[in-house]
């Protein structure tokens, strides 16, 4: 029995050989870091694979020596190598289920992320770039010098503004500083939402005023819950039309 | 009854396969934990890229400090494998300072993590804010959560050390104790790669537009 032993361990490499691959792990880690150090490398595809590969060549390296896996009964290295694979195989399947759902989750939070004003935001990127970015490109088409009831959709600006006093009650919630009444502080303040609206997400004004009335939860104002109720219904599509152009040319 | 305990211990108790029991178990143990992880890892993957709300990644991972505490980990493991050399040697002396080593370093990462989670929670991330808090805090909780139970294992050798528990006869205490840190060390490794060599320049939709 002891004499196996004393054998196993003569197997097993030296200190010299311990710290020869400390050192190839800290140079690896080193060039991981390096790689990623270049703007133009920060999350690229290009850095993806030789990333992958070095942590590969670590984890190889630390199972192999320090575990000693090299080593052992192969059927340890088998053992390990198929929770390995499985757990793999795994994340590998459950990605690919989402991927194969044509990306719509990612598309959904594109659509709908809110700009962070990030502690680090000033710092990765040039103050104005970013300042730039909050405001996306506004979508080309409609929405540019529209006036009272024009343009797109059929609504009419005058008779929306009726809707929006009217039973459906917005004033109760919304202030609109040019209509009397219209005080309401539950909701954000309404007298510039043609051209806040543009702002808020990377929908158009319009489109996201539609969306603020069709879902009111899909997008909520920073500092206001979420308790707008879901209007739509209660209104007719004449109704519905009308109250967006008043809306959108609240400018 | 101690002693008869203890004389059961000493043998290296095999099976078929010829390996020891407890270190049979213990690669088994390891192989099923590689799924624990590999579903926080993947979870954290699917979920990418899909928060509503910031702090983003590229707002709030700090890679260079990361990287650091990454080669205190790596450190960690040099230490535990020439813990164990000494204990095969009955190198007395060896085995109290590597394993406290280990151990010390063991805390300086989860040190580092605490300082990270702390940071994290000042700057508006909590586990609850978005997909990627709650992903990452789980998943990197989880290995935080290894680690420590790690450090506990090192200082309770590190204690039978004193009471001649620590011997070559009985390396295995040592060496069962060794894969399981160096496990974490590798997991570690791929979480490093995937979260913020690979993932950690994640921004918000509108930041990279």
């Amino acid at each position: 029995m002891s004499s196996g032993h004393d054998n196993e361990h003569s197997k097993h490499p030296s200190t010299k050989k311990y710290l020869i691959i400390a050192i190839i792990l800290f140079v690896i880690t080193a060039i991981e870091f390096l790689i990623i150090l270049p703007e133009s490398m920060q999350g690229s595809a290009l850095a993806f694979g030789p990333l992958v590969l070095l942590s590969v060549a670590k984890f190889y390296i630390v199972i192999m020596f320090y575990m000693h896996l090299k080593f052992e009964n192969p059927l340890l290295t088998k053992i390990f190598y198929g929770g390995l694979a499985l757990g793999t195989l795994v994340g590998i399947a459950l990605i690919g289920l989402y991927a194969g759902l044509t990306g719509t989750p990612r598309d959904y939070a594109e659509a709908r992320a809110v700009p962070y004003e990030g502690y680090y935001a000033e710092k990765t990127h040039d103050s104005s770039t970013y300042a730039e970015s909050l405001i996306p490109t506004p979508a080309p088409v409609m929405d540019s010098s529209q006036t009272s009831g024009s343009t797109s959709g059929t609504g009419d600006a005058v008779a929306g503004e009726a809707v929006f006093t009217g039973s459906l009650g917005c004033v109760g919630c919304h202030t609109m500083e040019d209509l009397p009444g219209a005080v309401g502080i539950v909701g954000p303040n309404l007298t510039q939402i043609g051209t806040v609206a543009g702002t808020r997400s990377s929908l158009s004004a319009e489109d996201y005023i539609r969306e603020s009335i069709d879902a009111p939860a899909a997008y909520v104002v920073e500092g206001y819950a979420p308790v707008m109720p879901e209007l739509r219904s209660s209104m007719s599509d004449d109704e519905y039309e009308d109250l967006v152009a008043y809306l959108v040319s609240k400018k | 009854m101690a002693q008869i305990t203890e004389a059961a211990h000493h043998e290296e108790e095999q099976n078929c396969t010829g390996i020891d029991n407890r270190k049979l178990l213990f690669w088994v143990f390891l192989s099923t934990d590689c799924l624990f992880f590999g579903a926080l890892i993947s979870t954290y993957m699917v979920y990418r890229g899909q928060s509503l709300v910031g702090p983003y990644p590229i707002d709030i991972l700090d890679i260079p400090l990361t990287t650091i505490s990454t080669f205190v980990l790596l450190c960690s493991s040099f230490a535990m494998v020439m813990a164990l050399s000494a204990t095969q040697k009955d190198d007395i002396k060896g085995i109290r300072i590597w394993l406290a080593a280990t151990a010390i370093m063991g805390m300086v990462f989860i040190g580092f993590q605490i300082f990270e989670f702390w940071e994290f929670a000042h700057h508006g991330l909590l586990i609850s804010t978005n997909l990627f808090g709650t992903t990452f805090f789980t998943l990197t909780g989880f290995h935080g959560a290894h680690v420590s139970l790690g450090i506990v294992w090192l200082w309770v050798l590190f204690i039978l050390s004193f009471r001649g528990k620590v011997t070559s006869a009985r390396a295995l205490d040592v060496e069962i104790c060794g894969l399981y840190w160096h496990f974490v060390d590798i997991v570690w490794i791929v979480i490093f790669t995937l979260i913020y060599l690979v993932g950690g320049f994640d921004a918000g939709p509108v930041i990279t537009g």
